[in-house]
C-alpha cells in the first residue's frame, strides 16, 4: 500500500495512473480526456453487446455527466473562456448531456422493449430540432473537446483523438438504429419526421 | 486460525462427471455462484451453462479419521436453457445467477435458482427403496392380465442402488424485466423475494403467477436514471425486515409492515465520501456489488470494488468496520476502466461465528479479515498450491519498496483469474471458492483435528 505522504518516485504512467490529481493541471485534464474517451467507447461498443448490463452503463453515464458539470463548471467560471466561445460550450453540454439520456433510453428499448425504436428517434430529432443538425451539433462538440485537449497537452496525436471520438459517437448513432431499420426505410422516416 | 486452511478436496475438475482438461474449459463451465445449504451437508454450484451441480459432505470414515467430510458429486442437472425473447428480440442466457436453499422441513431438499429473468424451485430427493410385488401391475409397471391375478398379495419394499431425483417443482416467470441479481428466502419460510436492476418483487413459494412488487426505483422516464439496485436480501429472522444495496454506495433497510411498496426506506446507510480520494471513477468503486446479514441478524456485510465494510444496523452515518481488499490497485483505476474490470461483482460472506469475513480479488487470491484480532491474510486458490491436505501459504502483494521472496509485483496480478463468488459452511470452518471454471474446498485444519 502506498501511504500518504509516503515519498516514491513517480514515473509518467504512475502519474497518469494516479486517481487523485489536484483540478486544473494539465495532467488531470488529460486524465479526464482519456476517461472520456474510454467511456464514449465503451457506450459504443456497449451497443453491440448481447447482454448490455444496465449498472455498468449507469456507471458509465454518471461518469460522462460528472465529466459534463465539471467542463460546465469550468466554462461558468471562465477558464477555459478564451479556448471556447460560449455559444458552443452550451451545445456541447447539451449534446452531451442528450448523449447520455439517448445512450440510457437505448439500452432501456434494448432491455425492456416498451418503447420501440421509433420512440427514440423522435426523441431525438425533437431534442436537436432535425436530424441533420443533431450530426452537426455532434461534430461541434467534439470539436470543442479538440480544442481542450490541445489548449493544454501538446504531445496527444490530435488527429487520432477526434478521429475516435468523431467516429465512436457516429457509429452509435448510425450503428443502433441501422440494427433495427435499413438506412432507406431510416431516410424516409426522417423525411416524414423532419417534414423536408 | 486464518493461516492453517487446509485442502478437504481439490476441485471440481477431478469430481465433476465428465473429466475436464484444466487448460481447456469453455465458457459454460465457469462457476457464476456457490451456495451452502442450511446445514452444511450439501453445497451447490451454479455455472455460466446453465447447470447445477450439488456436492454432499461424506460422513467420516472408521478406517481413515483424518478423510472425514470430503464434499463429493451428490447430483448434477440442467437448471436453465438458453432462451429466446422472439417479442423484445433478446437473448436469455442461461447462465445460473444465483441459488439459494429452502429450510429443510422434510427428507427432500430445496433450492430456488435463478437466471436474468426466470427463478425455478427444484426438489431434490433420495430414493434407495422400490416397491415391488403389485397384484395389479408386472415389474415393469404394466398392467397385468386381470385373469392372471388369482392371489391378493402385499406389495414390499426392496433395497436398490441410492438414487437422487431432482424434480423441478415451480417456474416463476415474466415477472423481471432487468435482470435478476439477487434471490433471498424469507424467515416466514413461506415467501421469498427476486431483485433485479430496478425492481424486487415477493413471491409466496407455491404460487407461480403471482408476485408482488415491493420497491420499484423506476424513474418515469429511463433519461434520469441515475441508480440500480445491485443486490437484496431478507433479514434473517424477522421476516418483515428487507436490504438493498445500489450502485451509488447506499444501504437500504425497509420494513414490509410500513406500507406495501416499500419506496420509502426505513433505514438509509450511507458513508459520507472521503474527499482526499475523489477521482472520476469515486462512484464506480463506491457502487456495492454484494451485502450479507451476518448471522446474528446484527450487521451487515458490503463489498464495493476495493473494500469489504460492516455496517452495524444501529448506525446509519458510517460503518464500523472497513477492511482494504486491494488498496494497490487505486492507482490502477484508470486502466481497470478501460479494460472493464471495475464493473466486476464480487461477493463477500461471514463466518459462522460473525467473527471473520471473507472476499474474492484478483489472480485466484481471496482475502479473510479477523474482526477481533485484526489480522487480514491473501490465499491463493491455485491447482499448484492446492494439493490435498496441502496448508495454503499466504501470499503477499508487493506495492513498490522492499520486495520479500515469494511476492507478487501488483504488474503481474492476473486480472482474468478473479475470484467473485465464496461461501462459508453456517457451522464449521469451511469454505467454498469458485475460481473460473475449478472449485476449492478449503478446511480449517486446527478444526478438523478437534474433531
Amino acid at each position: 500500500m502506498i501511504g500518504k505522504g509516503l515519498k516514491r518516485k513517480l514515473s509518467d504512467d504512475d502519474l497518469l495512473e494516479t486517481a487523485v490529481m489536484q483540478k486544473g493541471t494539465g495532467l488531470y485534464l488529460d486524465q479526464r480526456q482519456s476517461v472520456l474517451n474510454i467511456s464514449l467507447d465503451k457506450f459504443h461498443r456497449g451497443q453491440m453487446m448481447a447482454e448490455p448490463s444496465l449498472r455498468r452503463s449507469v456507471l458509465i453515464a454518471n461518469t460522462l455527466r460528472q465529466i459534463q458539470d465539471e467542463i460546465r463548471q469550468e466554462n461558468s467560471v471562465g477558464v477555459l473562456a478564451e479556448n471556447l466561445e460560449p455559444s458552443n460550450n452550451r451545445e456541447e453540454d447539451f449534446s452531451l448531456s442528450s448523449a447520455i439520456s439517448s445512450i440510457l433510453k437505448e439500452l432501456d428499448v434494448v432491455l425492456d422493449g416498451s418503447s420501440s425504436p421509433l420512440d427514440t428517434l423522435v426523441f431525438k430529432s425533437d431534442r436537436s430540432g432535425n436530424y441533420a443538425d443533431g450530426y452537426k451539433l455532434c461534430d461541434s462538440v467534439f470539436g470543442n473537446f479538440e480544442v481542450l485537449s490541445s489548449s493544454y497537452l501538446n504531445d496527444v496525436p490530435l488527429d487520432d483523438l477526434f478521429l475516435d471520438i468523431d467516429t465512436s459517437v457516429y457509429e452509435r448513432e448510425s450503428g443502433s438504429l441501422g440494427s433495427v431499420l435499413n438506412l432507406n426505410e431510416l431516410e424516409h422516416i426522417m423525411e416524414i419526421l423532419v417534414g423536408s | 486460525m486464518l493461516n492453517t486452511i487446509q485442502v478437504l478436496c481439490s476441485d471440481i475438475t477431478t469430481l465433476s462427471l465428465e473429466a475436464k482438461q484444466f487448460a481447456s474449459y469453455t465458457e459454460a463451465d465457469i462457476i457464476s455462484t456457490v451456495e451452502f445449504n442450511q446445514t452444511g451437508e450439501l453445497l451447490a454450484t451454479g455455472d455460466k451453462g446453465g447447470r447445477v451441480v450439488i456436492f454432499q459432505r461424506e460422513p467420516e470414515s472408521k478406517n481413515e479419521p483424518n478423510c472425514q467430510g470430503e464434499y463429493n458429486v451428490y447430483s448434477t442437472f440442467q437448471s436453465h436453457e438458453p432462451e429466446f425473447d422472439y417479442l423484445k428480440s433478446l437473448e436469455i442466457e442461461e447462465k445460473i445467477n444465483k441459488i439459494r436453499w429452502l429450510p429443510q422441513q422434510n427428507a427432500a431438499h430445496f433450492l430456488l435458482s435463478t437466471n436474468d429473468k426466470t427463478i425455478k424451485l427444484w426438489k431434490v430427493s433420495e430414493r434407495d427403496k422400490r416397491p415391488e410385488g403389485y397384484n395389479l401391475k408386472d415389474e415393469e409397471g404394466r398392467l397385468k392380465d386381470l385373469s392372471t391375478v388369482t392371489s391378493l398379495q402385499v406389495p414390499v419394499l426392496k433395497p436398490m442402488d441410492l438414487m437422487v431425483e431432482v424434480s423441478p417443482r415451480r417456474i416463476f416467470a415474466n415477472a423481471h424485466t432487468y435482470h435478476v441479481n439477487s434471490i433471498s428466502v424469507n424467515s416466514d419460510c413461506e415467501t421469498y423475494m427476486s431483485a433485479d436492476d430496478l425492481r424486487i418483487n415477493l413471491w409466496h413459494l407455491a404460487i407461480t403467477d403471482r408476485s408482488f412488487n415491493i420497491v420499484d426505483i423506476k424513474p418515469a422516464n429511463m433519461e434520469d436514471l441515475t441508480e440500480v439496485i445491485t443486490a437484496a436480501e431478507f433479514h434473517p429472522y424477522h421476516c418483515n425486515l428487507f436490504v438493498y444495496s445500489s450502485s451509488k454506495g447506499t444501504l437500504r433497510l425497509c420494513d414490509m409492515r410500513a406500507s406495501a411498496l416499500c419506496d420509502k426506506h426505513s433505514k438509509l446507510f450511507e458513508e459520507p465520501e472521503d474527499p482526499s480520494n475523489r477521482s472520476f471513477f469515486s462512484e464506480i468503486i463506491s457502487s456495492i456489488s454484494d451485502v450479507k446479514f451476518s448471522h446474528s441478524g446484527r450487521y451487515l456485510l458490503t463489498r464495493d470494488y476495493l473494500t469489504v465494510k460492516v455496517w452495524d444496523l444501529n448506525m446509519e452515518n458510517k460503518p464500523i468496520e472497513t477492511y482494504q481488499v486491494h488498496d494497490y490497485l487505486r492507482s490502477k483505476l484508470c486502466s481497470l476502466y478501460e479494460n472493464d474490470c471495475i464493473f466486476d461483482k464480487f461477493e463477500c460472506a461471514w463466518n459462522g461465528t460473525d467473527s471473520v469475513i471473507m472476499t474474492g480479488a484478483y489472480n485466484n487470491f481471496f482475502r479473510m479479515f479477523d474482526r477481533n484480532t485484526k489480522r487480514d491474510v491473501t490465499l491463493e486458490a491455485s491447482r499448484e498450491s492446492s494439493k490435498p491436505r496441502a496448508v495454503l501459504k499466504p501470499r503477499r502483494v508487493c506495492t513498490g519498496g522492499k520486495r520479500r521472496k515469494d511476492d507478487i509485483s501488483v504488474d503481474s496480478l492476473d486480472f482474468t483469474k478473479k475470484i467473485l463468488h465464496t461461501a462459508w459452511h453456517p457451522a464449521e470452518n469451511i469454505i467454498a471458492i469458485a475460481a473460473t471454471n475449478n472449485l476449492y474446498i478449503f478446511q480449517d485444519k486446527v478444526n478438523s483435528e478437534v474433531h
